[in-house]
């Protein structure tokens, strides 16, 4: 390879002239030309050393003893934590990435708790009403209770809180959890009140699964930070924000001062065990499991793949913990576009996707089957997955899916794709183009070749799929929906949604005014009635989707490490408080 | 020397504009948009234009573009749209030990391509320039994230004499950061050194193949008086040129291997960046990184001056 072939003149031969000053010597001090690169570069770095510790908001915490251990067990000081991805802010109001949410959950504390039932116990709220028609709570508020900052808590800091996640300038992404409420006061020093005119069905959900969102903030904070209370978040909660490294890690450190009562979901009570710990961002898989095989670190939280559950299962140093996640994976149709306008073809493909051949090959059996958008155990959903299943009889069947298409006339042509007057059944299918949507959008594709449907798959990043996916482009698509609350199911699929959050374009009247009544109802037995109804119709009459499976979550931590605990209703939701590491 | 100093300086500015204007384009051209990743996908109608409106995003384009322009000149790369932490401060942090990564792998690439390059050249279609070449050409061929992951299942894992995860800034912890820094630079490394060492090797083989050349050798001047006196200062010139170059595209490897190391650092920032379409963010970053290039082709144009009397400045 002659790279230097571009320079024959400006490099030409030197013959006959003397080389001068520039000898060997100077040609290594310009080579050391690199070297002021070097320095230039370099020079950067003493910039950086001063900000690593952007925000301490917690000048008391280091001076802290350790608590005393009990039967004689020492704890290790720290407590390291590795997740693949960083926080965005960590604000309960403007976030809806994970990691954020599970800072919020560790460093603020919500009104009331629920325990894996969906019991609902007192937390900051000692006790609590509501009124016989539904549409008012009032919270009698724990006195002596401190945000980690000194401010003291009480019904004004709620009424901020709200007011804050109300306020349109704080572009909550999950403003809607409140509802519209009439009215939010400080009835007294430590009663809070809250009234819709209507009654307001996710409230009590929204207190309580998103233990995060519905996180009380320091007043204090949230009038000197403003909208950046996400880099200096301060609430009352087990643990302290100490310090954020973007991209590296960050640290939260003991609130010595918690004293809630032990609940549904701790023994005891007290502040907790472990002074500090460290959220590390440690983006590669292998890494991560590497470095908890190694014991580098102690807990993996967020994104562990199903081929790595497999692989630490089988370390007997290491304990995993996989349990369904509040989602549902779907394929999704667009009613309005051609061919996926005719119910034929979207019942046929109803019959014809194998959800054990899915949850084995691409989650290595870490998932269940899907039949609803409502995962089990919903507190409400007296019907289950499989009320759908054995009542829809939607399940997998490729004779009956061939048999459907046969008699809306579509027949199967050369190259085993059917045809219908000269039309061949090609879907436009789209899908992400990240882990796992790749091999998914890959084994569904595959899937509806056996009966002679094409899907013509275009991936996306995440991104442009969401954000496009309401041109209605497409005729399919597959995505996960967190359904933390049964209101979701609104989201999806009420006609006043289209198109931004009912993708699938579709719009029954029955449905909607199901989906309506539910959202506005204060009873939990009136749920399970409207919503059981709305879904037969959706999948069943309708099949504006196909449910597939509910993916499992899982996390792992070393054997040694004592007291991991996460709460499995509420996705990923750690309960550290009594978490500690012996010595 | 100062005038052509203060040419290049003029010349930066349509650089500058040039770059900004195209990113700009670009990844408004790129389909999904900020608030759709920020908002998440149960974003209703009201909420994503009303996002859009905080953000000014709806306002017609040239009038986004001018008035980040107007930003820019004075100062001012905005804030990110994920974070809301100011852009020019998140770049600040993490572009030091970017930059100590380049470093050492521009170390590695050196150290490397220099003794490889100009051996092979000199014993140019010897057996050793042959087993040597096939082993740059594998080199050359193995993509960095994989050498990557093997180099930490050997010598993180395997044989633990590496940190697994971590690079300390070498101004905070010096062991620490040396320790750290060893295998994402030789990760990163190898492909230049490869290259280079090929580079090298061929300009030495036409160089010595010059009129000059003989006529050192014909008034008797040692070998080493030969190679390292005449030959390689031909040989320099075209190699400045691809170390500058290495920087740039060390620069745009390194969202890899950063993600590989676990180091917060401008690659991983960019791809952050770039998925979550956060405009202000990859803005501010590409014309930061533009401006590091433009110093580096200054460093580098003065150093031809150096190398090649004939150029003038």
């Amino acid at each position: 390879m002659s790279k230097n072939s571009k320079w024959p003149e400006a490099v030409g031969p030197l013959l006959g002239r003397k080389m001068r000053r520039r000898d060997f010597l100077r040609w290594t001090a310009g080579a050391g030309g690199m070297g002021l690169l070097a320095a230039f570069l370099g020079g950067c770095a003493p910039v950086a050393t001063p900000t690593t510790a952007p925000t301490t908001g917690v000048p008391t915490a280091t001076t802290v003893p350790l608590p005393t251990p009990t039967k004689g067990l020492a704890f290790a000081p720290e407590l390291a934590v590795a997740s693949p991805r960083d926080a965005d802010r960590i604000d309960p109001h403007r976030t809806t990435v994970g990691p954020s949410m599970w800072m919020c959950t560790l460093i603020h504390d919500s009104l009331l708790v629920a325990d894996e039932e969906g019991n609902y116990y007192p937390n900051l709220a000692e006790s609590w009403e509501v009124s016989e028609d539904g549409t008012a709570w009032t919270f009698h508020l724990r006195e002596g209770v401190k945000f980690h900052d000194g401010t003291d808590f009480n019904a004004e800091a709620v009424v901020k809180t709200f007011a804050r996640f109300l306020d349109p300038e704080t572009q909550a992404p999950i403003g809607w959890l409140p509802g519209e409420p009439d009215e939010y006061t400080a009835v007294d020093e430590m009663t809070f009140r809250i009234s819709w005119e209507a009654p307001w069905a996710p409230f009590a959900g929204f207190l309580v699964w998103y233990p995060g969102f519905g996180g009380i903030m320091s007043p204090t904070a949230i009038e000197k930070y403003g909208l950046d209370y996400g880099q200096h978040p301060v609430g009352t909660g087990p643990f302290m924000f100490e310090e954020w490294e973007p991209g590296d890690h960050i640290t939260l450190v003991r609130n010595p001062n918690y004293n809630l009562p032990p609940g549904p979901l701790y023994t005891e009570a007290g502040p907790p065990k472990t002074e500090k710990i460290v959220y590390r961002i440690l983006p590669e898989d292998m890494v991560r499991v590497e470095a908890l095989t190694k014991g580098d670190i102690h807990v993996m939280v967020h994104d562990i793949s199903p081929k790595d559950v497999v692989t630490l299962m089988a370390d007997p140093n290491v304990e995993v913990d996989s349990f369904p996640q509040a989602a549902c994976l779907y394929f999704a149709f667009n009613v309005e576009k051609p061919p996926t306008d005719e119910l034929a073809v979207r019942k046929a493909l109803a019959h014809t996707f194998n959800r054990e051949t899915l949850i084995d090959a691409i989650y290595y059996g870490f998932a269940q089957p899907a039949y609803g958008y409502i995962p089990p155990g919903f507190k409400g959903a007296g019907y289950s997955s499989d009320y759908l299943r054995d009542t829809l009889a939607l399940v997998y069947d490729a004779t009956k899916a061939g048999q459907i298409l046969d008699e809306a006339g579509w027949k199967l042509g050369a190259g085993g794709i059917r045809e219908r007057d000269g039309q061949s059944l090609e879907l436009i299918f789209w899908n992400q183009n990240i882990s796992p949507w790749k091999d998914i959008g890959e084994a569904l594709q595959a899937q509806a070749l056996e009966v002679g449907v094409k899907l013509n798959l275009e991936t996306f990043d995440s991104p442009t799929f969401w954000g496009t996916l309401k041109e209605g482009r497409m005729n399919c698509w597959s995505g996960l929906g967190h359904i933390t609350t049964q209101a979701l199911l609104a989201y999806h699929f009420h006609s006043e949604n289209i198109p931004a959050t009912n993708r699938y374009r579709y719009s029954n009247p029955r449905v909607d005014a199901l989906l309506s009544e539910a959202r506005q109802s204060a009873e939990a037995s009136d749920w399970d009635r409207l919503y059981r109804e709305a879904e037969t119709i959706i999948y069943g009459e309708d099949v504006a989707a196909i449910p597939l499976l509910y993916p499992e979550l899982a996390e792992a931590w070393r054997k040694e490490v004592v007291n991991c605990k996460f709460h499995h209703r509420a996705n990923e939701y750690p309960l550290f408080k009594e978490i500690y590491l012996p010595a | 020397m100062r005038r052509y100093l203060t040419k290049r300086a003029i010349s930066f500015v349509p650089t500058v504009v040039g770059v900004v204007f195209l990113i700009f384009i670009l990844i408004h051209l790129a389909p999904g948009g900020p608030v759709s990743a920020l908002l998440g996908p149960m974003a209703t109608e009201e909420q994503i234009a009303q996002a859009e409106h905080m953000l000014g995003l709806d306002r017609p384009l040239h009038v986004q573009f001018l008035s980040y322009v107007w930003k820019v000149l004075h100062g001012d790369l905005g804030n990110s749209i994920r974070t809301g932490r100011p852009v020019f401060q998140t770049f600040v942090e993490r572009i030091g030990v970017s930059a100590q990564l380049v470093l050492a792998s521009m170390l590695v690439s050196v150290a490397l391509a220099f003794p490889i390059g100009i051996v092979t050249g000199i014993k140019n279609r010897s057996l050793l320039d042959k087993a040597t070449m096939v082993t740059v050409l594998f080199a050359v061929s193995i993509p960095n994230f994989w050498l990557a992951l093997m180099l930490v299942l050997l010598f993180a894992v395997a044989i633990p004499v590496f940190p697994l995860f971590g690079v300390p800034l070498i101004s905070e912890d010096f062991v620490g950061a040396i320790r750290g820094t060893v295998l994402p630079a030789i990760s990163l490394g190898i492909y230049y050194a490869a290259m280079l060492a090929r580079s090298i090797r061929a300009s030495i083989i036409e160089v010595l193949n010059e009129p000059y050349i003989r006529m050192a050798r014909g008034f008797g001047l040692s070998n080493g008086k030969v190679y390292l006196k005449y030959a390689m200062k031909n040989v320099m010139i075209p190699t400045i040129t691809m170390l500058g170059l290495q920087v740039r595209y060390m620069f745009g490897a390194l969202a890899v291997i950063e993600s590989v190391f676990a180091v917060p650092g401008v690659g991983r920032l960019m791809l952050d960046a770039i998925l979550t379409r956060d405009y202000p963010l990859i803005q501010g970053t590409l014309l930061m990184l533009a401006l590091i290039f433009v110093a580096v082709n200054l460093v580098v144009d003065v150093a031809y001056g150096y190398m090649d009397p004939r150029i003038k400045w």
